[in-house]
């Protein structure tokens, strides 16, 4: 009868083991994506997404495409030694938590494409090193989300999030206010749905967007590694994905077929009229052009803008814009000093409204141009809009030099007064220059002016960000932008000493307590008769 | 389904008059209380974001301590008292279906331990009164923190079943649950920091399932709740509760 | 009620119940016996459906104890020798629970419990905890289970032991009354309790049927008549008035104190021997102090009825 018993023995692993296998079949067909639905109830629902990130993401999956969110969070540095230096913690873990929870749908919804990966230096020196060369992240970046597609057959890209200036709407007090010593940033929004979605977006949908350099009319224009040279913009755009391209305008005066971007750094001739036509027809059909204009000591490598100016309503004056500096030494009590070289390179503001330079006016960073040229609106073209996006101090004046010498001192005799060097044109698209059959057709064409050398190599490493941010956002595409996000907004706690400590009565002695007495009453009863 | 019922109302019942019970009651809530007011304190002082406070509520060590060892010390009795005081042939030799039995004793054991949370939900409410924080708090995290620590302690407590079927060992059958609770907590870590992870999908996979505490705490305890998760424990409940099952049948063989 | 054919059950190579067929009719109280370690418990657990047998089959109320486990049970109150312990339940509360568990009704649960708790003389513990309660009232607990709802057949091992000999009178009583409703099987190793409850005895000793009939019928088949006498006279004069009496088959002189002998005789089956020897030693003069049938113990008369040889004088 030995053998009945091993039979019944069988039979109960067996019947075990395919239990085990109906329960990893079951964990397993649910967590398909197709099959996988998230509940959110997080305060807000921070966590849940839009039907178009979800399209997205189902879009991934039919592409086979990977994608990947690497996390880089440097450690706090110290104990927080203010009330401003420790709201900033505070507003990073709580960014670092609303971007950690925002992944995890990400996660949840695109299946076995996507990898969510936090690196810590100090966890795996050695993979986050890796990471930090193939992204080009460095500590000084802070909090930063890699948004890194591969799709198959193509080369992989990515995109740099930075959580407070691009996932975070962080509040920065008004510190001409009076009361602002005592006012903290605050964390007013988080809006990392739509950034991430766009970044995937536009790392998937449109392949590798070609940056053609427009050539002929800028001769001294090199990518070398000299100082004046581009060398690093080129590099750098390359690593963000683009294509990087030249346009002979010499040879072929049409804006090549495959183009998102046209830049034409540092021109010294206007554009022709073949050139500016086909450049205008290009933007009213929603291209997206960005001139870097500079000043030149030739007199005549000074182009004004022309007739390519003329039908966007722009002119750029032809001598440098110069400012007074501020003295930070104290001697003079903060009075504006010029006859100084310095006075060349202009510190400006930066339009804190506007996508482009958002981020640069959030992170405080200065902004120094060299060759700064003035850019004025003229006339009022139809479906035009201008925007400022740099602009001086109010003590620029517009130097000349009389007898080729430089000159650094303010003219006695104008009165100073503050110049605009960048500009963004945002341009209406004409349908009828349209192919009849676009889809998505787009609404508008975009020009970006910068009147000022600022990303040539010497530039580069201070405000390259810049030039980047340019390049990347004139080649975004639109359509996203305009999803419905949750928009998380935070709330804060206001709770006086004494309530603290009835608070405290409550759960140490009140509720314990109470189990006490309730546990000694259901004995007691127990225990009689 | 009446024997379940039966056995379900029976061990509930024991449960709730038992001073083993009410002392883990007790000390729970004095820790938790503890560590809560605490917890308030900071956000008071800080300045936190208040819609984190019910989630890092959930992340108190009194919360691990109750995943890991309460569950072994409420199921221990089910099966292997049973057998020690040999009661366990009057339940069987009784007019119920084993499945019954396991059924309700495993419920039992679920029902009392969400019970024994439920107070948890009533101390953030009554902190909302003016007499104490004085603000809305967000109760989605709450209540899907507490539907995972319902799957998760039903996941423990269908194990401390099956540990308990095994032996008429009381301690030994607590010892095994508590070791397995530690070792669901703990073991994906090891594996994931042994183990390259991240290029093995299904490997990745497994662990993020099995990663029960951080489960907890980046999905349910933040107010997510993710169905593949959900069917994940549920298919554990019914995996030891078969085995359950399978163990009080091989008493039939011996 | 209960039929057992052929049924066998191994533990690996020992054999606890061997071929063992017997029946119990409705009606019946059938006494089951058997020394320690007989093959009672082990019999009696395959017929609750708490083990498998290995052969061989049993039905009880016509269900199939293997195929039909359930419906057996459902017919079915049996009293375990380990009887249950939940300490942390009251008495009323317990019966309650089974009877809930049993599929007692709701409406009739309170009476069918009190009925039961009556019958077995436990109702004024039912407010204790089952836990405070003493060994013999557990027992009675138990039993209390078993006839809470109110099954046509009950199965009781051991029921009276660990009682004192009042609550065994008391659960005797119960038992035999139980005969009106209920068919009873019910284990033991001490034959006195057995033959005074039960219309029939069926013995077994190491897994085998050795026995099977009335309890009377049973001791006078197999076993020599024996009798103890004590005298006011000496050893050897009590020897030599004893041996004239009929059918005397051995005697064993026990020695003789304080003048007084004492002898343990064995007569061949039939007639009444205490009365001849009683007789005898009247006639002989000698002043009888003491005379009374030395029954045997289970332990000697199933030695005699299993292997075969004569009853011993055992001491």
């Amino acid at each position: 009868m030995k053998w009945k018993s091993l039979g019944l023995w069988v039979n109960l692993l067996v019947g075990g083991a395919l239990a085990l296998a109906i329960w990893v079949l079951m964990a397993w067909v649910a967590s398909r994506p197709a099959l996988r639905t998230l509940v959110d109830l997080t305060p807000q629902q921070s966590s849940s997404v839009d039907a178009i990130t979800i399209d997205l993401l189902k879009e991934l999956r039919g592409r086979q495409a990977d994608l990947e969110f690497h996390q880089f969070y440097p450690p706090f540095e110290g104990q927080a030694a203010d009330a401003l230096k420790a709201q900033e913690f505070r507003i990073r873990s709580r960014l670092r938590e609303l971007t950690k929870l925002l992944l995890l749908s990400y996660q949840a919804l695109g299946g076995d494409q996507v990898k969510v990966i936090e690196h810590d230096l100090y966890g795996d020196p050695q993979k986050t090193r890796e990471a930090a060369q193939r992204f080009d992240y460095r500590d000084s970046a802070g909090d930063v989300l890699v948004v890194a597609v591969r799709v198959p057959g193509k080369e992989p890209r990515f995109r740099k999030l930075s959580l407070p200036l691009d996932l975070g709407r962080i509040e920065m007090p008004n510190t001409a206010a009076p009361m602002a010593k005592n006012q903290l940033p605050v964390l007013k929004a988080f809006v990392g749905e739509v950034q991430i979605s766009s970044a995937i977006k536009s790392l998937l949908v449109e392949g590798t967007p070609a940056v053609y350099v427009l050539m002929g009319f800028s001769p001294q224009l090199s990518d070398g590694a000299t100082g004046g040279s581009y060398g690093m913009l080129f590099g750098a755009l390359q690593k963000l994905g683009f294509d990087v391209k030249r346009w002979d305008a010499s040879k072929d005066a049409a804006v090549p077929a495959d183009a998102a971007l046209v830049v034409a750094l540092e021109p010294v001739r206007d554009f022709n009229d073949k050139v500016t036509e086909s450049l205008h027809t290009w933007v009213k059909r929603g291209g997206r052009v960005f001139v870097n204009y500079a000043w030149n000591e030739l007199d005549d490598w000074n182009p004004t803008g022309g007739k390519f100016g003329q039908l966007l309503g722009y002119e750029v004056g032809a001598r440098p814009v110069f400012h007074k500096i501020r003295d930070t030494s104290g001697k003079t009590g903060g009075r504006w000093l010029d006859n100084d070289p310095a006075v060349k390179r202009p510190e400006l503001g930066v339009n804190p409204g506007h996508p482009i330079t958002r981020r640069l006016a959030q992170s405080r960073t200065g902004l120094e141009v060299r060759h700064a040229r003035a850019i004025r609106e003229i006339g009022s073209p139809a479906g035009v809009r201008r925007d400022v996006l740099l602009v001086t101090g109010d003590q620029g004046w517009q130097a000349a030099f009389p007898e080729g010498q430089q000159d650094y001192r303010a003219p006695l005799n104008v009165k100073l007064a503050s110049f605009d060097v960048g500009m963004a044109i945002e341009v209406d698209v004409d349908p009828a220059l349209l192919p009849p059959d676009t889809p998505n057709p787009p609404k508008t064409g975009h020009v970006v002016l910068v009147a000022g050398q600022f990303c040539t190599n010497e530039g580069m490493p201070y405000y390259g960000d810049l030039a980047l941010n340019i390049c990347n956002w004139l080649t975004e595409r639109k359509v996203l932008l305009d999803l419905k996000s949750s928009g998380y907004e935070a709330k804060y706690l206001q709770v006086q000493p004494p309530q603290i400590d009835r608070i405290g009565f409550f759960l140490v002695y009140g509720v314990p307590g109470l189990f006490l007495l309730l546990g000694g009453v259901v004995l007691y009863l127990r225990r009689r008769q | 389904m009446n024997g379940a019922w039966v056995t379900f109302k029976k061990e509930l019942f024991a449960y709730l008059v038992s001073p083993v019970s009410w002392l883990i009651a007790v000390l729970f809530y004095l820790m938790r209380g503890y560590e809560l007011s605490r917890l308030v304190a900071h956000f008071a002082d800080n300045r936190l974001d208040q819609e984190l406070l019910p989630t890092l509520s959930y992340g108190l060590t009194s919360t691990f301590l109750m995943v890991m060892l309460v569950p072994g010390i409420l199921t221990m009795r089910c099966f292997a008292e049973e057998r020690r005081t040999g009661s366990i042939e009057t339940l069987l030799t009784a007019p119920v279906r084993d499945v019954d039995v396991v059924l309700g004793k495993w419920g039992a054991a679920a029902v009392f331990y969400g019970l024994l949370w439920l107070p948890s939900v009533l101390v953030l409410h009554v902190l909302e009164y003016g007499w104490f924080l004085d603000a809305d708090l967000a109760f989605g995290p709450v209540f899907a923190a507490y539907l995972g620590m319902f799957l998760l302690a039903g996941l423990l407590l269908a194990f401390g079943c099956f540990a308990s079927s095994l032996t008429d060992n009381v301690l030994l059958a607590a010892l095994l649950t508590i070791i397995f609770c530690f070792g669901l907590l703990r073991l994906p870590n090891l594996v994931a920091g042994s183990v390259d992870v991240a290029g093995n999908y299904y490997l990745r996979e497994l662990l993020d399932k099995l990663d029960v505490m951080r489960n907890f705490a980046e999905w349910f305890a933040r107010g997510l709740i993710d169905t593949s998760q959900v069917v994940f424990y549920l298919g554990g409940i019914g995996f030891f509760l078969f085995l359950t099952g399978i163990s009080l049948q091989s008493r039939r063989i011996a | 009620m209960i039929a057992v054919s052929d049924l066998t059950k191994k533990y690996g190579a020992f054999v606890a119940v061997d071929r063992l067929s017997f029946e119990v009719t409705r009606g019946e109280i059938v006494g089951f016996l058997g020394p320690n370690g007989a093959g009672k418990t082990t019999t009696i657990r395959v017929l609750t459906g708490y083990h498998p047998s290995t052969s061989g089959t049993a039905t009880l109320a016509g269900f199939d104890v293997a195929k039909d486990s359930l419906s057996v049970r459902k017919n079915l109150g049996y009293l375990p020798q380990e009887v249950p312990i939940y300490p942390e339940l009251r008495v009323v509360e317990y019966l309650r629970y089974r009877a809930a568990l049993k599929g007692v009704p709701a409406k009739g649960r309170k009476l069918a419990v009190e009925r039961a708790m009556d019958k077995a003389a436990i109702a004024d513990v039912a407010r204790k905890l089952v836990g405070n309660v003493s060994h013999g009232y557990r027992q009675r607990v138990g039993l209390a289970d078993a006839l809470v709802a109110n099954p046509p057949i009950l199965i009781l091992d051991e029921p009276t032991s660990g009682m004192d000999p009042n609550q065994r009178l008391r659960i005797k009583q119960v038992v035999k009354d139980l005969a009106a409703e209920h068919t009873v099987l019910f284990s033991s190793h001490i034959l006195a309790e057995v033959q005074d409850v039960s219309s029939r005895v069926i013995v077994i000793h190491r897994g085998r049927l050795r026995a099977d009939g009335k309890p009377h019928e049973l001791l006078a088949q197999g076993a020599s008549s024996r009798v103890f006498v004590a005298a006011r006279t000496g050893a050897q004069a009590l020897a030599a008035a004893l041996a004239p009496v009929p059918g005397l088959l051995a005697q064993a002189s026990d020695g003789e104190a304080l003048g007084i002998a004492r002898a343990h005789c064995t007569f061949a089956p039939g007639g009444d021997p205490a009365a001849a020897v009683g007789a005898q030693l009247l006639a002989a003069g000698i002043a009888v102090c003491e005379l009374r049938p030395d029954l045997p113990s289970l332990e000697s008369w199933f030695h005699a009825i299993t292997e075969g040889c004569e009853v011993e004088t055992v001491r």
